[in-house]
């Protein structure tokens, strides 16, 4: 199958056309989609996003939609983001390369975020605009760190071995 | 049409006079000046009223009659109130008149009530034939129709409207006017009655589940409909606060008292203006931020877990599975292990080494590694730039914000200080106090009409989202009775046609905002500063373009350019109605007329530069042109513009009959020959 026609139903809750349409606050389905990935893999564990059963991460009837592949991938950081969230839910390389196993993945988180978001702003009258920058400014890494130093010698280290070559 | 006298008796402060209009040519003007209140308006009204019947005061609307014509007579006595108008069309003379008949019921009975009234019209044709018309209105109504007089007859009011930034609905209704286009618009309408039957025939004959939704959706569609007419409405309410409120402010700016602490005002707004579009921006480069970076603070964690993943592996050689994947091939093939074993097929370590190929490699799996590690950094960098950013936009708006409080704290101060200025103004009457209230109590009204219009359409969004639903369903529970069937084609017959007439309507409409716009920016040229261009926009707005910026200019920067393409757009109705009676070709809804026109105080707060452009737009507006204007307008660029086009000119001399016995009066003094010698 061409990486192109991949596609993986997910569960669309009513707070992604506020999120969209109504308040503007994302610029398409697509990027809230990931959004609410990224916050569900932030808020539950792997166990959890495992235990959902089909009709609770793809939806059914009228909050069953379609997410296609080609539009996630056309953004290299949001193939990155899907490749890592669905390598570490699985622990298996081939969920690094498998787009399928990639949407599947982030469709379960995805389900996850969306709820916990729908609690914080569903009931919201206007655009949550300021509840939701301080909602991600919790995510804030506090203090100093070396994160940077500790990922910047991982890329170095491939750069020797791989990149370059 | 031409006119050629009015004669009025005992209108309002008029007790008798004539006015003779001016005819065609060079001097092509019929200039009549007073002061406040000595009559202009009453003379406007005194020709829709002997045409139509028709009066629009805002004082007094039903009192015709002379106050002093009736402290003349005793009570039970009758005072008659006559409206005669002279005037040709087509080669024929005609006199209308129009008259009422009052009796006084008290002493101090100043109004009376109507004992009788009529309307006659006679005529003589160039043979010298003479005959009375036996239904004056509708002869009147086939020489200048009634659609038209607000055309042709209006005041300043009805040119600043035009002249607004919301003027689309004026200009657009002119339009329609102009070309009889109302007639297919009530057309379109009436189709629309009809498909309505039909539809209730169609649901007569369909069955129990399909009725069901069928009530449903009529029931959706009413409340549709509730809303738009309320939304209309609003609208119409929001436009007219606006223009009201513009008008507020121009007086405000006249005002010596105020003059000041307005452009102070107009200033601050601009000001705010600026600040609040700025907010915005800063909210959408939020809103854009958070829809593009806003997942990272979330997701890092996993592309760092997973990127220390893939250095552990790299580091145990797994990575990249290629080269891996080859010294195993060589071990294999040299069938020697590094663990200086020998690696023969079918024994345990021959199958050994040769799972570590097996299991380490997946298809594209180095490519998707140095993906994530290639983005590693950039991933990284855009989550720290998402915080800066966000701070950054946030800093701005708040030091924004406490700029918008401190302009709304001076606006108020303003405010407060014209509230206090109880000067009364020579002028228009009122005091810098009184204004200032009105102006707060219409932005009041504005805002909640502001409110009403969001909420229609919110409402609206919601019902029509409901139709679709409903009309899929509809669509589903279709059945194939004969009766039904018939209806539902008769139904979208119907539909058809209306959607055929929608179609030529809105091409007509084009089509004479085209030639309008031609017209209008032609006159513009010629007339305007040369670096203006004024325009007709597929929109329906008229505006006023900076040629050499590019750019359409605000409103409050060019009210001057603006009135003059108010006026050159009243005039080229005129020329379009002229050119399509001299057309020899059938019109489709319209066969055109030579129109004169009657302009009531259309000067309005302009300063002199712009009073004598429009002045010089005036003559060129129609073959003839009445103008009605006060003293302190006439005087200065307009008399020196327009002295030499005026055939005739009168003053209304006005006496307010303050004292007992006396009351007010207007005496129309002709001035022609004065100005002549």
């Amino acid at each position: 199958m061409s990486s192109s026609t991949i596609r993986q139903h997910y569960y669309r809750h009513p707070l992604y056309d506020k999120m969209v349409d109504e308040w503007d606050l994302f610029n398409t389905y697509v990027d809230f989609f990931v959004f609410a990935g990224s916050v569900g893999y932030a808020t539950i564990d792997k166990t959890t996003a495992a235990s959902y059963d089909e009709a609770e991460y793809a939806g059914e009837g009228e909050t069953q939609q379609e997410m296609l592949w080609m539009h996630l991938s056309n953004k290299q950081t949001y193939r990155a983001v899907a490749a890592s969230i669905a390598y570490q839910h699985t622990n298996d390389p081939e969920a690094l390369v498998d787009p399928k196993i990639q949407l599947e993945v982030l469709a379960r988180y995805a389900r996850a975020g969306v709820e916990r978001l729908a609690r914080e702003f569903g009931d919201s009258a206007s655009t949550p605009r300021d509840g939701l920058i301080s909602f991600i400014e919790n995510q804030q890494p506090s203090g100093e760190s070396d994160q940077g130093d500790i990922l910047g010698n991982i890329v170095d280290s491939f750069d020797q071995s791989m990149i370059s070559d | 049409m031409r006119l050629h006298r009015l004669h009025l008796t005992n209108f309002r402060q008029f007790r008798t006079g004539s006015i003779t209009f001016a005819q065609g040519g060079d001097n092509n003007v019929t200039v009549i000046h007073g002061q406040n209140g000595s009559g202009k308006t009453t003379l406007r009204n005194a020709l829709t009223w002997v045409l139509y019947g028709d009066v629009n005061f805002s004082l007094r609307p039903n009192h015709l009659g002379s106050q002093g014509a009736f402290a003349e007579v005793e009570p039970s006595d009758s005072v008659r109130v006559e409206v005669i108008l002279e005037f040709e069309d087509e080669d024929i003379d005609y006199e209308l008149t129009r008259w009422v008949e009052y009796q006084k019921q008290s002493p101090s009975d100043y109004a009376g009530e109507i004992i009788d009234e009529d309307v006659s019209l006679t005529y003589t044709k160039p043979d010298g034939t003479r005959g009375t018309r036996n239904n004056p209105q509708d002869s009147i109504e086939q020489i200048l129709p009634q659609r038209l007089s607000s055309l042709f007859f209006f005041d300043g009011e009805y040119i600043t409207q035009l002249s607004e930034k919301r003027s689309h609905g004026e200009i657009r209704e002119a339009i329609q006017n102009i070309m009889g286009l109302k007639i297919i618009e009530r057309s379109i309408d009436h189709l629309k009655t009809v498909e309505a039957r039909f539809e209730d025939e169609l649901q007569d004959a369909a069955s129990s589940e399909l009725k069901s939704l069928m009530d449903t959706r009529s029931e959706l569609r009413g409340r549709k409909e509730d809303h738009e007419q309320a939304l209309e409405s609003a609208e119409q309410t929001r436009d007219t606060l606006i223009s009201e409120i513009g008008e507020i402010k121009r007086k405000l700016e006249q005002i010596d008292d105020s003059a000041d602490l307005e452009q102070e005002r107009t200033e601050l707004e601009d000001e705010l203006q600026k600040v609040e579009t700025r907010i915005e921006e800063i909210n959408d480069e939020i809103e854009d931020t958070i829809s593009t970076k806003g997942h990272l603070p979330f997701a890092m964690p996993a592309v760092e877990a997973t990127a220390k993943d893939l250095d552990k592996l790299r580091d145990q050689g797994a990575i990249p599975s290629e080269v891996s994947n080859q010294f195993v091939d060589r071990l294999l093939e040299d069938k020697w292990c590094i663990c200086d074993r020998p690696l023969e097929p079918g024994t345990e370590p021959y199958t050994s080494v040769a799972s570590y190929k097996s299991e380490a490699v997946t298809e594209g799996f180095d490519q998707a590694a140095i993906r994530i590690i290639s983005h590693l950094t950039q991933l990284d960098s855009e989550r720290h730039d998402y915080f800066e950013t966000i701070d950054e936009l946030l800093q701005q708006r708040s030091e924004l914000r406490d700029s918008e409080q401190e302009i709304a704290e001076e606006l108020s101060e303003i405010s407060a200080k014209l509230e206090k200025i109880d000067i009364v103004d020579p002028e228009t009457g009122e005091t810098p106090a009184e204004l200032e209230s009105a102006r707060e109590k219409k932005a009041a009204q504005l805002e909640d009409a502001k409110a009403d219009i969001v909420r229609h359409e919110v409402k609206i969004e919601e019902l029509e989202a409901d139709l679709k639903e409903i009309n899929t369903q509809i669509d589903e529970a279709r059945q194939d009775k004969k009766e039904a069937e018939l209806a539902r084609k008769r139904m979208r017959a119907t539909e058809s046609v209306r959607h055929q007439l929608e179609s030529s309507f809105n091409q007509l409409q084009t089509r004479v905002r085209d030639w309008s716009n031609n017209l209008v920016d032609k006159t513009f040229t010629e007339i305007a500063t040369k670096e203006y261009k004024a325009e007709i926009t597929d929109e329906f707005e008229l505006r006023i373009k900076d040629q050499i910026q590019d750019e359409y200019l605000e409103v409050e920067k060019s009210r001057g350019e603006r009135q003059i393409a108010s006026l050159t757009f009243i005039g080229s109705l005129v020329q379009i109605a002229r050119e399509r009676y001299e057309s020899s070709s059938d019109s489709e809804h319209f066969s055109g007329g030579v129109y004169p026109i009657v302009m009531d105080s259309p000067f309005g707060a302009l300063d002199s530069d712009h009073r004598r452009q429009v002045s010089a737009v005036v003559p060129r507006m129609a073959e003839q042109v009445a103008v009605l204007v006060t003293d302190s307008q006439w005087r200065g660029p307009v008399a020196n513009e327009l002295g030499d086009r005026a055939g005739k000119q009168y003053r209304l001399a006005f006496d307010p009959g303050k004292g007992t016995g006396n009351y007010p009066r207007t005496t129309i003094e002709d001035e022609t020959a004065k100005q002549e010698i």
